[in-house]
């Protein structure tokens, strides 16, 4: 694979923070988030030739990523997502507020599509469609997804007494 | 400020911020790349050495295993804490400790949370092994963080240095509780983190007795054994993926449905069509969702909504699927008679029942969806499933 690796290593300079961040927000979890960044950026630079002219190559590493979470996700089953859940969060989302920081605790109690709909929405500000076409569901799913997920949200911080490592909404596979 | 806002505040909160250790990011990048290109050509190589070592393991693993649960093992069982623990050959249990049981909540019920095993003829002296469970966060974290190894079935364990001359060390695994039948507010499949603490002290000076000890700690620690609520419930009666069942139809003219379990890539789902919306505007006729096993086994209901906006006046549409033995689903809507719907679908090969209820009044708020058996006795029930009025007339609702 010849790849100008000048180039390259510009582009995972620009992109590494911004894929974990992402990675952050869609698993809660630090180490996920960096190992789905990585694999998106190899998976990236070996396709570097086709990615890098007609397409933008940080929204190719974006779709590695989220697809790359969701083929983790099918393959992985029930008990490893119990286990992704139950890992400690080393790692917050910046921030500024008590507000912010009960929202984001309320984020990581949403089940992992939930969650993914959300981030694609308001994160990548996707339309729904893109999201749905990303994570190779309908559409009507993912407007539910997205409606029920704001549902939760809102009855999570409507009920401050409630600690969010307690329950679940988990989904089917 | 509105929820959306604010998400977008928080997700926005991440532009342009570093992220720890970027820097050694790209040397980690360059060697799993280098790893990847190298992968195909190794993979039967190393494919050979993982059988011959673990061959090896296997061998070396055997007499080890024999000797930890020899017949002269007795076990002994832990219920309040959910484990169940091989006693070593030579030693027995000294004392049982009684206190508060490990749960999510403080001021849990009394019981007996552990047991001190102590060497049956006073050798290693001053040995004693003590097991009980802890369900502080910080030891879980420890328990499952750097430097810890998995048992065979997958829970993580860790041994840290003891402290003070006679603490030999310390084993935490990781051990959680997973939530009892019944109780509708948590989720079973999912479970509370817990860890069971193995602590080993010995004379100080007996190194040959402190070496004993911690060889019998690992032993304990890997027979021990999930009972009661520390054993994974029963996975929910489900289907293959690939099912494709039509349940059944129902509704008129624009508000027709045929309510249907069918796969989407590869996933079993339940979904609801309308024929007419579909026809109009093909792929915007139908809901789908993947199946959601567990949900109906603890809520007794797995709940779907959608609001008619291609049919005036129709607004809002429950449906879902329920256990076998649910009748009828009660809904109940806030300032108006509770709509009462039959289930169907029993004589289909899936594990559940499906109801569909009638096209319900715009701006609808939902207040509890009640699943009843056909003595009227409830099965279970979903409170507010959807906060808020449905479906405004004239404003296109999620889906």
């Amino acid at each position: 694979v010849a790849v100008d690796e000048t180039e390259f290593s510009e582009f995972f300079a620009s992109q590494y923070a911004a894929l974990c961040w992402l990675g952050l927000l869609l698993t809660g979890d630090r180490a996920e988030a960096e190992e789905l960044a990585q694999e998106a950026l190899v998976r990236t630079w070996w396709r570097w030739k086709l990615v890098r002219r007609p397409d933008d190559p940080a929204s190719y590493a974006r779709k590695v990523l989220v697809n790359r979470r969701r083929s983790l996700l099918r393959r992985a089953g029930v008990e490893a997502r119990y286990l992704a859940r139950s890992r400690p969060e080393d790692l917050v989302v910046p921030a500024g507020d008590e507000r912010a920081l009960v929202l984001w605790q309320a984020v990581q109690t949403l089940s992992a599509r939930q969650r993914a709909v959300l981030v694609l929405r308001f994160h990548q500000d996707l339309p729904e469609a893109e999201v749905a076409r990303l994570l190779g569901l309908p559409l009507g799913t993912v407007k539910s997804l997205g409606h029920r997920a704001l549902a939760r949200l809102r009855e999570r911080l409507g009920e401050p007494g409630l600690d969010p490592a307690r329950s679940s909404t988990e989904e089917g596979p | 400020v509105k929820l959306e806002d604010e998400l977008r505040q928080l997700f926005g909160r991440t532009e342009g911020v570093p992220w720890p250790g970027e820097r050694e990011a790209f040397d980690r990048f360059l060697h799993r790349r280098a790893r990847r290109g190298r992968a195909v050509a190794t993979a039967a190589g190393l494919a050979l050495v993982a059988v011959l070592g673990a061959a090896v393991l296997v061998a070396r693993g055997q007499p080890e295993d024999r000797q930890t649960v020899g017949p002269a093992a007795t076990p002994v069982q832990v219920p309040d804490e959910g484990f169940q623990l091989t006693v070593p050959v030579g030693w027995q249990v000294d004392r049982k400790l009684t206190g508060t049981v490990s749960g999510p909540l403080p001021g849990g019920p009394t019981g007996v949370v552990g047991v001190v095993l102590a060497p049956a003829t006073a050798k290693p002296r001053e040995a004693a092994i003590t097991v009980r469970a802890d369900d502080s966060r910080e030891l879980w974290d420890a328990a499952s963080g750097k430097g810890s190894k998995r048992r065979a079935d997958g829970r993580r364990y860790l041994l840290r240095p003891g402290t003070g001359p006679r603490e030999v060390g310390q084993y935490l695994l990781g051990w959680p509780d997973f939530c009892p039948s019944g109780r509708g507010s948590c989720h079973r499949m999912s479970a509370s983190p817990r860890v069971l603490v193995v602590t080993g002290v010995a004379a100080p000076g007996d190194a040959a007795g402190r070496q004993q000890v911690l060889r019998r700690m690992l032993r304990i620690v890997g027979t021990m054994k999930p009972i009661t609520d520390s054993r994974r419930p029963p996975a929910a009666p489900t289907v293959p993926a690939n099912t494709r069942v039509l349940l059944g139809k129902g509704g008129t003219g624009r508000a027709a449905w045929e309510a249907r379990i069918e796969p989407v890539r590869r996933t079993a789902g339940f979904s609801i069509h309308f024929p007419w919306q579909e026809q109009r505007e093909p792929g915007k006729g139908w809901h789908w969702e993947s199946l959601e096993a567990e949900s109906i086994q603890r809520n007794g209901i797995s709940l779907f909504m959608d609001c008619l906006s291609w049919a005036p006046g129709s607004g809002l549409l429950l449906s879902g699927l329920a256990p076998e033995e649910v009748a009828t689903v009660r809904i109940e809507l806030a300032g108006r008679p509770p709509v009462v719907t039959p289930t169907f679908a029993r004589d289909k090969p899936v594990p559940w029942v499906a109801f569909v209820s009638p096209p319900l009044p715009a701006g609808s708020q939902v207040d509890r969806v009640v699943a009843l058996d056909a003595a009227g006795s409830v099965i279970g029930s979903l409170e507010q499933p959807y906060p808020g009025a449905l479906c405004r007339p004239g404003a296109i609702e999620p889906p």
